[in-house]
């Protein structure tokens, strides 16, 4: 993300990098911020560019309007979640105010250079994206977008071709394509065949499994980088699972909860580069990225897990 | 969109609950106390519309379509807009509203006229009225919201649109039906809208409309 003012980590006390991940961490208390373990990182494949594999998404947590007290609240979350080690927010114009909460909670950290700006195009008009993605960019606060996807291939032709031509002219760093909810994907994999893109963004969780089928694997095959939306199911999984013991294996894979359970799940699958969910909660801020710290499953565990949530 | 099958209500749905009810605890706390001022206008329409007379309901027209102004002009493009893309083409469409009642109350027109009502349908109209206008508020008390989350008629757009339907029954003719075109769309929007969000009183305003064409039928 390019920052409207590089005053990175001016109040905000020093920064922390973590060199072997690439990953950026901050704290008004360093020494609190150096306790905090950073999370897991995978490549995006076009780039190398390490990404915590754990992100923030905005669909309805961040629409809080004009309301003062709920803007601090989602600022907080944002705080939250690029001191633990966070990078990727992702927003869209569908989202209501989501793009301008986060602009806001960005402005108060100082625009951190860290935050990795993952928004959309999302018009049926081919002739309105470009508009649109300078309105994006006004309400974050930032000259330049890290990554611009077409929402739910929403006229994509015209939008994919607009957003590439941004990327060649240096104005993104990174293209992508988004599907939610299952929906589309016979069109999105040809699109993943046949478009030069460097992220694609899909529904992937314990039971919404089908991307595992051909979109997964092509992505790793096309070298093109996952971003999982909708982990928890827009928080029905979490729901699906409260008050139930956690199963053995949450100890063979250190996790807590079966909010991380459910998370690592997603994001030990060898194509994900990074896995969106979306929160109004700083404790759950903590808690999903601490998923992507320590040991993920490996294939057998996997597989294990989603017999596990099956039979819950 | 390809699969629309696909689809639930959840998914149009852009902010959550916290945001909705915060929505109405910040607009009473910005326009106090003209909610006392709504209040009492709205008991002056109650007993306008009680009397029956031709003053009486064109006078009702007037506040009423002043109330869908204040919707069009304050609340769906300073309020609403701010959570939800549609505020706009919502403000739009209470603003023809707000002509529509306005013209109605302002030009001669036999919508006035004497109408035999059916004393069921007049006790709906007057329920409809006195509900909107004066009790809606303290759905928010019976919620657990508070006092301070209260919606009032011409701030908030259900009891404006509950007390309008209530209003609609007493005219006559083709005015009738179209004064209740918008009033009903939001209905079920909103029913919609508070369905979605869980809210256990989805089912009110709803059932506000099925009362109004069992009253309306009914008086045909």
């Amino acid at each position: 993300m390019t920052v409207r003012r590089r005053t990175f980590l001016q109040g905000l006390g020093a920064a922390s990098f973590a060199g072997a991940t690439g990953l950026h961490a901050f704290s008004s208390d360093s020494a609190a911020a150096q306790s905090v373990k950073a999370p897991g990182t995978r490549p995006i494949p076009s780039t190398g560019e390490e990404m915590p594999l754990v992100g923030l998404g905005s669909w309805i947590t961040f629409n809080v309007g004009n309301d003062p007290l709920l803007l601090d609240a989602s600022a907080e979350v944002i705080a939250s979640f690029l001191t633990g080690g966070g990078r990727m927010i992702d927003s869209s114009p569908m989202y209501g105010s989501a793009q301008s909460t986060i602009g806001y909670g960005l402005g108060k950290l100082n625009y951190p250079a860290a935050a990795f700006s993952a928004d959309k195009i999302w018009t049926s008009s081919p002739s309105n994206g470009r508009a649109q993605l300078a309105k994006t960019q006004g309400l974050w606060g930032v000259k330049r977008m890290d990554l611009m996807q077409v929402h739910n291939l929403l006229a994509w032709e015209a939008h994919l071709k607009m957003l590439q031509d941004l990327k060649a002219a240096g104005e993104i760093r990174y293209v992508g394509i988004t599907t939610s909810h299952g929906r589309r994907h016979r069109e999105l994999e040809q699109i993943m065949r046949t478009q030069d893109i460097d992220f694609v963004q899909l529904t992937y969780n314990v039971f919404d499994r089908e991307v595992e089928g051909r979109l997964l694997p092509l992505a790793r095959e096309k070298g093109i980088g996952v971003i999982v939306n909708r982990p928890y199911r827009r928080g029905a999984l979490i729901e699906r699972f409260a008050g139930k013991p956690l199963p053995p294996i949450a100890g063979e894979i250190g996790a807590k909860s079966w909010a991380q359970i459910l998370l690592k799940f997603v994001i030990s699958h060898p194509a994900v580069t990074c896995a969106i969910p979306a929160t109004t909660r700083v404790d759950h801020v903590k808690e999903n990225l601490a998923a992507a710290v320590g040991p993920l499953p490996d294939a057998a565990m996997r597989k294990r897990i989603a017999e596990t949530a099956a039979n819950a | 969109m390809g699969d629309w099958s696909s689809y639930s209500l959840a998914d149009f749905l852009l902010f959550s609950p916290r945001v909705y009810d915060r929505m109405f605890v910040l607009l009473n706390q910005d326009i106090w106390p003209a909610q006392i001022a709504l209040l009492a206008v709205g008991l002056i329409v109650v007993v306008l519309a009680y009397r029956g007379n031709a003053f009486g309901k064109r006078v009702a027209l007037l506040v009423l379509g002043l109330f869908w102004a204040s919707l069009a002009l304050v609340f769906f493009p300073g309020r609403y807009q701010a959570i939800n893309w549609l505020g706009d083409w919502l403000a739009l469409a209470a603003g023809l509203q707000a002509a529509l009642m306005i013209g109605l109350g302002c030009l001669p027109s036999s919508v006035f006229a004497p109408r035999r009502l059916d004393r069921f349908s007049h006790a709906v109209a007057l329920s409809l009225l006195i509900f909107g206008l004066l009790v809606y508020p303290l759905i928010a008390v019976v919620a657990g919201r508070g006092l301070e989350g209260a919606e009032v008629a011409g701030a908030a757009p259900d009891p404006t649109a509950i007390a309008t339907l209530g209003l609609a029954i007493l005219l006559t003719g083709t005015a009738r039906w179209v004064a209740m075109a918008v009033p009903i769309a939001w209905c079920v929007f909103t029913g919609l809208t508070l369905w979605t969000l869980g809210y256990p009183e989805f089912w009110v305003v709803p059932l506000v409309v099925v009362g109004l064409l069992v009253a309306v039928l009914r008086g045909e």
